[in-house]
C-alpha cells in the first residue's frame, strides 16, 4: 500500500469510528499533540473524537537528507477518542489491520512508555507499540494537559506514517517509501531535507531566533491579556518552533534550555486555563469543542 | 463446604518493572482480607502476565461461621431504676443487638458492674462478601503508579478491562468502575479465544495455555530459560545480559516463543557496552558472546505468541537492530571525533544544579576534595586521581551518553583508553559511580575509590548546603544511597580515616560557603547512616551497632572494625558477665566529673589489686586500641574480668566517707576509659 493510500485508509477507518476529521494545522507543530484538536479537544467536559494528519517538524532530528529514519519533518496520524472507549486497545489494533497487516505473524507489543511534554504541561501514561520490533504509534492516556488534570481523561494515538510505511513496503530508508504509486518519498522530500537541515544547523541566526521567541512570547501574552486565547496558541507555537530552532543550532545551555521550556509552558498553561473558563460560560451549542 | 475462587483482573499492559510487586501486593492484600472476614482456605495461587492479575483461592468456606459477639451496655446502676427494673437504656441496648432485656446480664468489670448482652451473628456468604471486598482490595492497592482511563473515578496501575470471578462453577457478581464481572476469561490477544468458559477454577492455567497464555510467571520463565540453552548450546555461546534482563522480558509477554537472528559483523567493532545496550536497552534483545567471552554477531529475542514459522518477525527485528546499531556506530565515531580531553569545556553548559553551579565547577571541586583525601593515603598516586577526576565527567556529553544515560562512566573509560590514558584512569573513570546501589560493588581502584568518594561527598554537601537534605520521606536526589555509597566504600576499602576532616574541607569550597550548621548536620547525617549501613548491609546487631557509635567520631573503617569484634565476642559467656560489670560502671558513675584516683586511699586488697593490675596493663591496651587490634583489646579487657567482679563482691562504693566514695567513683571512671575504646558495652543486650 501507497502512503497516501495508507493515509486514506487510516483516515476512512476513522471516520467510520465516528471522528470529526480537521486538517493538519497551518503553523509549524513538533508534534500531533500541538494540533489545536489535540491541545483544546482534550480540554473541556464534551466527549469527543478527533483525527487527523500532522506533519510534525523537528529540526533537531534533521540529518541532511542522509539518514534512512531520522528526518526533520515526518508525518503522524494523530486520533483523540474522549473519553476513551473499553475497546481502545482494539480499535487500534483493527486500525493496523484495516491498513492490511496481519497481526497474528507479527509480533505486536505495548511497551511501556509514559509520555510527557513539559512544554505543553502535559502528560500521560502509555505504551509505544512496537510491531516486530519498530515502533509505530505511541498509545496514551492523557491524564494532565496545559497544567489542567482532564476530566474526563482521553487517549491519544500518534501514528508514525513513515514508520508503518516502511514496515509495510518493506523498505529500509523512508526515502525509498512508495507515496502514490508515481513518485517516492525521495522526489518529494529529500531536497526539503537537505536545505532545511542546513538553514537549522547552519544558517538560521541564533540572535534572531531568539527574537522571534521572545516577539511570539510578546504577542501571546497581549493576546491573553484580551482572553484571546486561539490566537495566543498560535503565538506559542510559533515561539515553540523557534525554540526547536535554537536547539538546533544547540545554542542552549541546559539551564536555558528548562528556561525557554518553562516560559512555553506557561503560555500554555494560562491558555488552558481561559480556554476552560470561557467553556464554562458558553451555552452548550455554542461551545466549542477544540 | 468450601469450593476454589478463581478471580482475575484483566489489564492492559502493566509494565514489567513493576509487574510482580502490584501482583503479589494483590495477593497479600486480599489474603488479609479473607483472614478479616474470618473465611477459611487453603493455599493462594498467584498468576501474572502483562495482561492480567489473578489468584486462585483453593478450598475456600463458601459462609463465615456463625459467632458470638459479646457487647457491653450500660452500668448496674443506669440499667435499673430503683425499684429493681429494667430502664428504658437498658431495654434499647437489647434491642439494639436482636436481643430483650431477658437476654441482659450483668458482670464485673474493672470499673464497676455493667450489664452485657450476647449478640448471635450469622455468617455471611462467601459470595456475598466478596464483591466489597475485592473491590477495596483493587481501588486500596498499593501500586508505584496509578492513572485514570474512563470517566468512573477508579485508579490502577493501567486500564482494568475484565474481571473473571467464579467460585465453584458460578459467577460472583462485583463490579469496579464500569467493568463488570464474568464467568469467562480471555486468551492471548492475537492466538487465542476471546471468550474461554471456565466451569471449574482449577482448570484456570491449562484453559489458558491452550489458548497461548502461560500465567505462572516461573513457568513462562522456565520455558524461556529452556529455549534458550537449547539455542545458545547449539552455538557454544552465552547470554551476554544479566538474568534479571530475562526476567524482566518474561514479564513483557503471554507466551514466549524463542526467535534468534543476526547482524552484520560490522557492528561487533562496537564497545561491548554500546552492543549490549543498543540490543537491550532500545530492542529488548539478548546478544550472545562465544565461550571465550567475545560478542558474536547472533542475537536472541522473544516473540509474544507461538513460535515464528514465517520467519517475519525474525527479519523485522534483524531490520530494527541493523538500524539501531547504525544509528550506534554514528554516535559513537562522531564522539571519537576528538579526545575525550576536549569535552571538558563543553561542561560549563550542562548545569549540574542550578544553585550549584555547572558540571565543569563540580569537577573543579571533585579534584580537590580528592586530592585533599589522597594525600593522606599512601597507596594513592596524586596524578592519576587527579586526572581520573578532571576526566571523569567528560562523556557526560558525548552523543553516546545523551543517546543511552546509563553508559555514563563506561563510554567515558572507553574513550580515554583509546585516547591511551593510563590504565588507572582508564578504570578509574569507569568504576566511579559505584555503588551506584545497595546491591552494587564498591570501586576497586584507588582513582575510582577518590573519584567517586569525591563525587557522592560533593553532591551530598552541595544538597545540604541549598536546603535539599533528605527527609524521612523524600529523597530525591537519592542522597542515602550516596551517603550510604560512600560509608561502604570507606569500609569496604579499608579507608582509615575520619570523613569529618574532610566534610570541612569540601564545605569551604563552595562560594556560598559551608556553615558549620550545615557541616554538622552532614556529619549526624554521616552518624545516622553509618548505624544503617552497619545493620543492614554489614548485618551487625543493633545493640552492638549502638555500642560503636560514637558521637563525634567518623571514621566508618574504624567503627566497623570495633563492631565486628565486639559481634564475635558478644556471645562469649565471660563477655556477657564482663558486660554486666561495665554496665554497673556505668551506672554509678553517670553524670561524674572525672578526678585523679589516689591509690593511698584504698583500704581494701582487692581495690589495690585491681588498681595494680589496670595501671599495669593500661598501655598495652591503649596501644592496641591505636593499633586497632580490637580483637586482642578485647582478649585484654576480658582478662580484667575476674579481678573486676572481685572488686564488685567486696568493695563497696557508695559509703558515707566522702573522701573513699570519691576515689572510688574516680577509680571507675579511670577504668571506664579504656573499655570505651573499643565500644560502650553497657549497650550490649546480654540476654
Amino acid at each position: 500500500m501507497n502512503l497516501q493510500g495508507l493515509i486514506a485508509r487510516l483516515e476512512e477507518y476513522w471516520r467510520e469510528q465516528g471522528c470529526l476529521i480537521v486538517q493538519p494545522y497551518d503553523v509549524e507543530t513538533g508534534a500531533g499533540t500541538f494540533n489545536p484538536g489535540t491541545f483544546f479537544g482534550s480540554l473541556g467536559p464534551d466527549p469527543l473524537k478527533v483525527a487527523y494528519v500532522e506533519p510534525s517538524r523537528r529540526p533537531p532530528d534533521g540529518r541532511y537528507g542522509k539518514n534512512p529514519i531520522r528526518v526533520r519533518q515526518h508525518h503522524q496520524y494523530q486520533v483523540i477518542l474522549k473519553p476513551p472507549p473499553r475497546e481502545s486497545q482494539d480499535l487500534y489494533l483493527d486500525s493496523l489491520e484495516y491498513i492490511g497487516i496481519d497481526l497474528d505473524v507479527h509480533d505486536v507489543r505495548f511497551v511501556d512508555d509514559n509520555w510527557e511534554s513539559p512544554s505543553l504541561g502535559a502528560r500521560g501514561t502509555g505504551w509505544e507499540v512496537w510491531i516486530d520490533g519498530l515502533e509505530i504509534t505511541q498509545f496514551t492516556y492523557f491524564q494532565r494537559v496545559g497544567g489542567l488534570d482532564l476530566d474526563p481523561v482521553c487517549v491519544e494515538l500518534a501514528y508514525g506514517l513513515e514508520r508503518i510505511a516502511t514496515f509495510v513496503q518493506d523498505e529500509e530508508s523512508v526515502y525509498g517509501l512508495d507515496w502514490d504509486d508515481k513518485f517516492t518519498y525521495r522526489r518529494i522530500f529529500q531536497e526539503k531535507e537537505r536545505q532545511f537541515s542546513t538553514y537549522n544547523f547552519e544558517v538560521a541566526d541564533v540572535d534572531d531566533n531568539q527574537k522571534l521567541f521572545k516577539i511570539a512570547e510578546r504577542e501571546a501574552k497581549k493576546c491573553l491579556e484580551e482572553n484571546l486565547f486561539y490566537p495566543a496558541y498560535d503565538m506559542t507555537l510559533k515561539a515553540a518552533h523557534a525554540f526547536n530552532i535554537l536547539l538546533a543550532r544547540n545554542a542552549l545551555s541546559v539551564t536555558e534550555r528548562e528556561k525557554y521550556i518553562s516560559r512555553i509552558r506557561n503560555l500554555a498553561e494560562t491558555i488552558a486555563a481561559q480556554y476552560v473558563e470561557s467553556l464554562e460560560d458558553t451555552p452548550d451549542e455554542r461551545r466549542p469543542i477544540i | 463446604m468450601s469450593e476454589d475462587l478463581l478471580f482475575e483482573l484483566g489489564t492492559e499492559e502493566i509494565p514489567p518493572t513493576f509487574l510482580p510487586e502490584v501482583a503479589e501486593n494483590l495477593e497479600e492484600d486480599f489474603r488479609t482480607g479473607l483472614n478479616e472476614e474470618r473465611l477459611d482456605f487453603g493455599e493462594i495461587e498467584l498468576f501474572y502476565t502483562p495482561r492480567r492479575l489473578a489468584v486462585l483461592v483453593k478450598e475456600l468456606q463458601e459462609r463465615q461461621e456463625d459467632r458470638v459477639e459479646k457487647h457491653r451496655g450500660p452500668s448496674e446502676g443506669i440499667g435499673l431504676d430503683e425499684n429493681g427494673n429494667y430502664t428504658i437504656a437498658a431495654k434499647k441496648f437489647a434491642q439494639g443487638h436482636g436481643a430483650t432485656e431477658e437476654d441482659l446480664y450483668v458482670e464485673e468489670t474493672g470499673d464497676g458492674t455493667y450489664f452485657f448482652v450476647d449478640e448471635r451473628i450469622e455468617g455471611k456468604k462467601t459470595d456475598k462478601l466478596l464483591p466489597a471486598l475485592l473491590s477495596s482490595v483493587i481501588k486500596d492497592l498499593d501500586q508505584p503508579e496509578k492513572m485514570c482511563w474512563d470517566d468512573s473515578s477508579v485508579r490502577f496501575i493501567r486500564p482494568i478491562r475484565w474481571i473473571t470471578c467464579i467460585m465453584g462453577s458460578n459467577k460472583v457478581d462485583m463490579d469496579i468502575g464500569n467493568v463488570e464481572s464474568v464467568a469467562h476469561t480471555r486468551g492471548h490477544r492475537f492466538h487465542g479465544d476471546e471468550r474461554i468458559h471456565l466451569d471449574n477454577p482449577s482448570r484456570y492455567e491449562e484453559k489458558l495455555e491452550e489458548n497461548y497464555v502461560i500465567p505462572d510467571p516461573a513457568c513462562r520463565k522456565e520455558k524461556m530459560d529452556a529455549q534458550l540453552s537449547e539455542v545458545t548450546s547449539d552455538l557454544d555461546a552465552s547470554m551476554a545480559s544479566e538474568k534479571e534482563f530475562l526476567e524482566l522480558l518474561s514479564n513483557t509477554l503471554e507466551y514466549p516463543s524463542i526467535v534468534s537472528g543476526s547482524f552484520p559483523d560490522e557492528f561487533l567493532d562496537l564497545p561491548d557496552e554500546l552492543l549490549f545496550k543498543t540490543l537491550t536497552g532500545e530492542a529488548r534483545l539478548i546478544p550472545l558472546v562465544d565461550s571465550t567471552g567475545e560478542p558474536i554477531s547472533t542475537f536472541i529475542g522473544f516473540r509474544d505468541g507461538p513460535s515464528d514459522e514465517t520467519g517475519r518477525v525474525r527479519v523485522g527485528y534483524e531490520s530494527v537492530i541493523n538500524a539501531r546499531l547504525r544509528d550506534s556506530k554514528f554516535f559513537f565515531s562522531h564522539d571519537r571525533e576528538q579526545p575525550l580531553e576536549e569535552y571538558l569545556d563543553e561542561l560549563k553548559t550542562v548545569t549540574f544544579q542550578e544553585k550549584l553551579g555547572s558540571i565543569h565547577d563540580k569537577v573543579a571541586r571533585m579534584r580537590k576534595i580528592a586530592g585533599r583525601l589522597s594525600s593522606n593515603l599512601e597507596e594513592y598516586d596524586p596524578e592519576l586521581v587527579d586526572r581520573t577526576v578532571q576526566l571523569s565527567k567528560a562523556d557526560l556529553v558525548t552523543e553516546v551518553v545523551d543517546e543511552f544515560p546509563s553508559l555514563e562512566g563506561t563510554i567515558g573509560a572507553y574513550y580515554a583508553e583509546l585516547d591511551g590514558e593510563p590504565e588507572e584512569v582508564v578504570q578509574g573513570i569507569k568504576q566511579h559511580y559505584n555503588p551506584r546501589n545497595a546491591r552494587d560493588d564498591t570501586p576497586e581502584h584507588p582513582t575510582a575509590i577518590a573519584a567517586s568518594i569525591s563525587d557522592k561527598l560533593d553532591t551530598l554537601l552541595g544538597s545540604f548546603l541549598i536546603g535539599e537534605e533528605p527527609t524521612g520521606t523524600k529523597d530525591p536526589y537519592g542522597l542515602r544511597r550516596k551517603a550510604d555509597g560512600i560509608i561502604r566504600t570507606f569500609i569496604g576499602r579499608e579507608i582509615n580515616l575520619d570523613i569529618s576532616e574532610l566534610i570541612e574541607y569540601a564545605g569551604s569550597l563552595y562560594e556560598v560557603g559551608g556553615t558549620d550548621e550545615i557541616i554538622n548536620s552532614l556529619n549526624n547525617y554521616f552518624e545516622e547512616r553509618l548505624e544503617r549501613v552497619l545493620e543492614r548491609v554489614y548485618e551487625v546487631p543493633y545493640d552492638v551497632v549502638n555500642a560503636v557509635s560514637h558521637p563525634g567520631r567518623l571514621n566508618f573503617y574504624d567503627s566497623y572494625l570495633r563492631a565486628t569484634t565486639l559481634e564475635e565476642f558478644k556471645e562469649k559467656q565471660e563477655m556477657k558477665d564482663l558486660v554486666d560489670s561495665f554496665t554497673r560502671i556505668v551506672n554509678i558513675t553517670e553524670g561524674r566529673e572525672k578526678g585523679e584516683v589516689n591509690p593511698e586511699v584504698f583500704q581494701l586488697s582487692q581495690e589495690k589489686e585491681l588498681w595494680e593490675t589496670v595501671t599495669g596493663k593500661i598501655d598495652d591496651i591503649e596501644e592496641l586500641a591505636r593499633k586497632q587490634s580490637y580483637g586482642k583489646m578485647a582478649r585484654e579487657l576480658l582478662n580484667l574480668k575476674e579481678p573486676i567482679d572481685e572488686y564488685f563482691d567486696n568493695v563497696m562504693i557508695m559509703v558515707d566517707d566522702e573522701d573513699l566514695r570519691r576515689n572510688r567513683i574516680n577509680f571507675l571512671l579511670y577504668l571506664k576509659e579504656p573499655f570505651l575504646k573499643l565500644g560502650d558495652l553497657s549497650k550490649i543486650v546480654t540476654e
